[in-house]
């Protein structure tokens, strides 16, 4: 591993001196207050002179003060101590602690301290002992702003990683599923895990993922999203094609199908492969409701996602280019409504579009207080005003409003909505319905062509053969989805053991 | 990297060329004049004398839509719709126009002239109805007070539309008069709109029809010829058939409401004769009865069916006489039918179709059933 | 790279629009009248024979497409030449059916609109659509047909208060001889174009039955023309063959309750549809035969140029619409019948001749590979 602080250390190695050795961290450590040396000495014992060096903030200073200087202070070290390796005897007699290493490289050492644990220095010992004693303030788990249900476990992950694979552990008691840790990020060294069930996930999927992740060459990782981005497949498509989750509950159902999972330390967020455009519209509702109204919302879903990329299209070649499908007194009162608007219907509807996106934005970033009088001031008073000031017409104003919640039920599918929804307005605006058309067909054939780590991500959505469709436009009840998603979970498809005649 | 700034240069400057060389058809619906229906006389210079209903859109909180028209002369129909623009200032838009009203002169002169670039030209649609004016010109109708509020035209076209429940004038849009117009020798029917004093206001009136011979105006037909014609035709959908009854105390009158009827029109040769079979069958129900008298039953009811069967039928043999002898343009279809069912014989008498028309011998079987009495007894 | 591949019924979703592409806009057996279904019919049957010789050409050298079967039967040079002759054929047809859609949409729906621009729009979706491999196409297809087949069945219904059947008759009013040829020219547009489709399905899964394929399409999409037709019949009558594009004139005919009229644009989507996959096949083909004869990499370099030079092939083809419609009725059928059936035949024959004397000498071994590429 390149490691950006070998160059100075590397040359460096610990020597059988305490004083050398605590010098050799000082050096390290330069011009960094938060590490904190304590050297001490057994009174019973005078060779037994020890230093520990630990960062500030990032040990539990109970452990620290519990485990590691109360025994060797308080404990009569002159007695039944083999004195040939006293280092040896202070891992296995004194430290009180789960974990204990003895570690000769300095960078190692370095890494593991400014990760939280403690550093054991011995007089006379060219070795040191690193003691696990993380300990830092965390976030408590809690249900996620984002992904609020109303009938469902109400845990989320948080930002340690420990912490996220024990909810996933908690809910997936087994020993075939599988966790690998690999490090991120040549300053930020981030861990990340990944985490399948072995006869589950596919070793295809298994291997990309790893030799995509071998490929990140970056500095550091501050969230998932990095990844996210680094290992996807079509990297120009605004649909996303690596899934991310803040919820156990989802995490857990997509290991069960046979992906595979990627977590990051520090981030809440966690990532599937292979991801698959259903899952946009699979919400981890749908599973715990009654299925006829899960399917019924999941509809929804994939209706409004469809409309609120195509409606403002629709709506801008039939009245400015096939005024004939118009029946007559629809088309004389959206004349009337048109009456003395300077502005054409295409760029008004670009422009309303545009601001409907600025009011989401603003809706985010401010404060919940502030943000409702924001949206009451622009929804409301500026659609109105300009209604009423001839600016746009009224028409206008509510295929914008109506594009616009359409637009938010998918929260997934927002950067694709909003650029395919401007791409089929132009169209719109250039040929009419045919222009419209033709980029609709453009749109298609972009995503057929993605694949998500070997799998189609259209993958489910044109069958209507049973066991494909079953989970992608409807949420068929539980007793009849016997087996698990084609192609993900190939090793071994059967869910429910009633599936296995069939499957044969 | 290069690459992606040469796909994005292509990218915008191909969005510019589309977008600023102008969107060729767009147009916003407020730039146009929406055309609700066309009047169509002859001018001077037997020019072609053009007069637009236009749907006038006032905007704002209370929109009201009112009519206005203009009036363009040109030498030909096309030329004629151009010049408008000269008089409105904005292209008009015909996709919405409910219909064309042809003056008795446009007619006579040929029907055919003017409905072609009608037909020919992508705008128009060919489900407009044709009419024509029994008054001295076209745009009158367009001129008068209207009944009700609101576009002369469409109320027109709606007039037209609903005669599926009075059946007193025909059906016919430019295609249908296209289709039947194209088989020769065959004649057609346009209904027919006239002036009414009303209150003492005039109001246009769709009743009866315009006999359409050879693509040119022969003559009119008034509203009760046009329901047995349409009989004839079995284009009949709904109507009253008014029976008077001789009872003891003298003549009652009955309306009976036609719920289905169905035509049967059966050519036969007869060696080099051709005649043709004619079947009425009418589903009705009485709507009405004047007077004491009970008809409901069943003796009566029987009586009254015989009755309304004999005078239809005498009606219908009247009319077909009418038309042979004073037209001898075949409106009914009979040719059609011929052609259709009989195409070898057809065949032999097409050339001198209008010869063997005027003497053709038509039997007329009609039967009338009485499902109910509405609601009393 | 991994070679392309496309199931049995990828394939036929691809077939069914490519048959009723341009035929829906510009209809069939236009000399035949209120016979033209069974003009059509009578094509249909002409058709059979032939497209059984495609799909043995096919089944006889699995896995190959059209130009490495010529380079196979006919030898390098003599194989190149023909390969060449369609390549020409695949351009030209291509070109004849962008020309199609784009006096499909000057005349009837954007009159000011240069007829270029949505013939520039179409040609560019077909180069995406190319560039992205017949699999993706494939898939793309079998998306949209049921979006098509929904289509086409509600305007079918919707269209019925509309329809006279009295149009159609009399059955077989007009002479056999223009029923024959309106029959023959169903015949070569738009039966006999499927020769092109032996350029492509080399890439099928199942290298068992391209004959099911074949069988299956044209039923499908004989059953689709054939009621197009008949639908047209019964609401034009006697103008039908006044008008360059029955269908979407019949379509306008529609109207519900005055609310639902005038929906013909709606059916224009299933133009498009079908005539971006004819026109994407035929590019396809055109772009692998270059390919082939120029011992290219990869047939997507050259994607582009060939996508561009068609929609300009196309742009000064015809001079107005009546050449259209008199080229697409009376001199295609002629023009075409070398390349839809003579070559055909020719082949076949040689392929047939060739596998006889190899199973002889070297005892049921296939035609060696060494001969192809």
């Amino acid at each position: 591993m390149g490691d950006i602080m070998s160059k100075n250390i590397e040359k460096e190695a610990l020597d059988n001196s305490l004083d050398n050795n605590i010098a050799l961290f000082k050096r390290v450590f330069k011009d960094d207050e938060t590490v904190i040396f304590r050297e001490f000495q057994n009174k019973w014992l005078k060779a037994a002179r020890c230093c520990i060096i630990y960062v500030d903030g990032m040990v539990n200073t109970e452990i620290v003060n519990e485990n590691i200087i109360q025994p060797v202070l308080r404990s009569d070290l002159s007695e039944n101590m083999e004195s040939e390796n006293l280092l040896k005897e202070f891992q296995s007699k004194i430290v009180v602690s789960n974990d204990v290493k003895t570690e000769t490289a300095i960078d190692a050492i370095v890494k593991s301290v400014v990760y939280g644990d403690t550093l054991f220095l011995l007089d006379g010992y060219a070795e040191a002992l690193v003691i696990s004693s993380k300990g830092w303030q965390s976030r408590s788990i809690s249900e996620p702003e984002c992904a609020k249900v109303v009938r469902g476990p109400r845990e989320g992950f948080t930002e340690s990683i420990m912490v996220n694979l024990s909810l996933v552990r908690r809910k997936i008691k087994n020993s075939d599923l599988k966790f690998k840790f690999k490090e991120i990020g040549e300053r930020t060294h981030t861990k990340t895990c990944i985490c399948y069930i072995k006869d589950l996930a596919s070793d295809d999927i298994l291997s990309e993922l790893e030799r995509r992740l071998d490929q990140i060459d970056i500095d550091g990782i501050i969230d998932s999203g990095y990844i996210q981005e680094l290992i996807r497949d079509a990297p120009y498509s605004p649909f996303e094609t690596v899934g991310s989750s803040e919820r156990p509950d989802i995490i857990a159902a997509k290991l069960l199908e046979g992906r595979i999972a990627l977590f990051v330390d520090g981030s809440p967020f966690v990532l599937s492969v292979p991801y698959v455009v259903v899952e946009n519209f699979q919400s981890n509702e749908d599973y715990y409701n009654n299925y006829i109204f899960g399917s019924m919302n999941r509809l929804i879903r994939g209706f409004t996602a469809v409309t609120a990329i195509t409606v403002p299209a629709i709506f801008l070649s039939i009245v400015a280019y096939h005024q004939e499908m118009l029946p007559t007194p629809l088309l004389l009162s959206i004349s009337a409504s048109r009456q003395g608007v300077p502005i054409p219907t295409a760029v008004s509807l670009f422009l309303m579009l545009f601001i409907f996106d600025i009011l989401r934005e603003v809706g985010i970033r401010m404060p919940a207080p502030i943000g409702q009088a924001v949206n009451i001031v622009g929804a409301l008073v500026l659609g109105q005003a300009a209604v009423e000031a001839n600016l746009v017409s009224a028409p206008v104003v509510i295929v914008t409003a109506l594009t616009g919640i359409m637009t938010l039920i998918n929260m997934n599918f927002l950067s694709a909505t909003i650029i395919f929804r401007n791409f089929l307005l132009l169209g719109a605006s250039v040929l009419g319905i045919y222009g419209f058309f033709m980029c609709i067909v453009i749109m298609y054939l972009h995503l057929m062509s993605i694949r998500s780590f070997g799998v189609p991500y259209m993958m489910n959505v044109t069958r209507a053969k049973n066991s494909d469709g079953q989970d992608a436009w409807i949420r068929a009840p539980w007793w009849t989805m016997t087996l698990r998603p084609k192609i993900i979970a190939a090793k071994n498809l059967v869910r429910q053991s009633s599936a296995k005649s069939k499957e044969k | 990297m290069k690459k992606i700034k040469i796909t994005f240069l292509i990218l915008i400057i191909l969005i510019n060329s589309i977008l600023f060389t102008g969107c060729w058809n767009y147009r916003e619906i407020d730039q146009v004049l929406i055309v609700a229906g066309l009047a169509v006389d002859k001018g001077i210079n037997d020019q072609y004398k053009f007069t637009v209903e236009i749907a006038q859109i006032s905007g704002g909180k209370d929109s009201k839509t009112t009519s206005k028209t203009i009036t363009a002369e040109g030498e030909t129909m096309f030329d004629a719709a151009r010049n408008l623009i000269s008089l409105s200032g904005k292209r008009l838009y015909w996709s919405h126009a409910k219909v064309i009203i042809l003056s008795r002169k446009v007619a006579e002169e040929g029907v055919e002239k003017v409905i072609d670039w009608y037909t020919r030209d992508s705008e128009t649609r060919e489900n407009v109805f044709l009419l024509v004016s029994e008054e001295a010109t076209a745009k009158e109708i367009f001129d008068v007070e209207s009944t009700t509020e609101g576009i002369k035209s469409f109320i027109l076209g709606e007039m037209i539309k609903n005669q599926v429940s009075l059946s007193k004038a025909p059906i016919t849009d430019i295609l249908q008069y296209g289709i039947e117009s194209k088989t020769k020798e065959i004649s057609t029917i346009i209904p027919a709109v006239s002036l009414k004093k009303m209150n003492d206001k005039m109001v246009a009136q769709v009743m009866g029809s315009a006999i359409i011979k050879n693509n040119k105006l022969a003559g009119f037909l008034n509203g009760d010829e046009t329901k047995d014609l349409n009989f004839i035709r079995n284009q009949v959908k709904g109507g009253v058939l008014t029976e008077e009854m001789q009872t003891d105390n003298g003549p009652a009158l009955a309306s009976l409401e036609i719920f289905k009827s169905n035509t049967k029109v059966v050519p036969a040769a007869d060696g080099n004769k051709i005649k043709i079979d004619l079947n009425i069958e009418t589903t009705v129900a009485i709507d009405e009865i004047e007077g004491v008298e009970n008809l409901i039953s069943e003796e009566q009811q029987l009586k009254l069916e015989k009755s309304t069967e004999n005078t239809l039928k005498k009606q219908i043999q009247e009319l077909i006489r009418k038309v042979q002898s004073e037209y001898g343009a075949d409106i009914f279809g009979f040719g059609e039918k011929l052609r259709e069912d009989k195409a070898s014989q057809w065949k032999r008498v097409s050339n001198n179709w209008e010869d063997v028309f005027k003497d053709l011998k038509v039997n007329v079987e009609t039967k009338v059933h009485i499902k109910n009495s509405a609601v009393l007894s | 790279m991994q070679k392309e591949q496309i199931t049995d019924k990828q394939a036929i979703c691809i077939f069914i629009p490519f048959m009723i592409g341009s035929t829906l806009i510009i209809g069939i057996g236009g000399e035949a009248k209120n016979d033209a279904w069974v003009a059509g019919i009578v094509g249909a049957i002409m058709a059979v024979p032939m497209l059984l010789v495609y799909a043995r050409m096919l089944s006889l050298f699995p896995g190959k497409d059209l130009f490495d079967i010529l380079n196979i039967t006919l030898g390098k040079v003599f194989g190149k030449i023909v390969a060449i002759i369609y390549i020409l054929y695949a351009f030209h047809l291509g070109a004849l059916v962008l020309r199609n859609f784009g006096e499909f949409i000057n005349t009837v729906a954007m009159p000011e609109t240069p007829m270029f621009v949505p013939m520039f729009c179409m040609g560019i979706v077909c180069v995406i659509a190319v560039r992205l491999g017949i699999e993706v196409l494939g898939r793309t297809t079998t998306y949209f047909l049921p979006l098509i087949f929904f289509i086409l069945v509600i305007v079918q219904l919707l269209v019925i208060p509309q329809i006279h059947l009295n149009y159609l008759k009399p059955i077989l009013e007009n002479d056999t001889i223009s029923i024959l040829k309106g029959g023959f020219s169903t015949f070569s547009f738009p039966y006999a174009e499927t020769v092109l489709f032996i350029g492509v399905f080399g890439s099928l899964k199942s290298k068992k039955s391209p004959i099911k394929v074949y069988l299956w399409g044209t039923l499908i999409s004989t059953i689709i023309i054939i009621v197009t037709t008949i639908r047209n019949i019964a609401v034009l009558g006697s103008m039908i063959d006044r008008f360059y594009f029955p269908s979407y004139q019949a379509v306008s005919r529609i109207n519900i309750g005055d609310f639902l009229e005038r929906i013909e644009v709606t059916v224009a989507i299933v133009f498009i549809f079908s005539v971006l996959i004819k026109g994407s096949i035929c590019l396809l083909v055109a772009c692998k035969g270059i390919q082939k004869v120029f011992n290219l990499k990869d047939y997507r370099s050259i994607v582009i140029q060939t996508g561009l030079l068609m929609v300009y092939f196309a742009y000064t083809i015809y001079d107005n619409s009546m050449e259209m419609k008199y080229w697409a009725f009376k001199v295609y059928s002629y023009y075409a019948f070398p390349m839809q059936v003579i070559l055909p035949i020719i082949i076949w024959a040689v392929a047939e001749i060739k596998r006889k004397i190899n199973s002889s000498a070297e005892k049921g071994e296939a035609i060696p590979e060494s001969t192809s590429r």
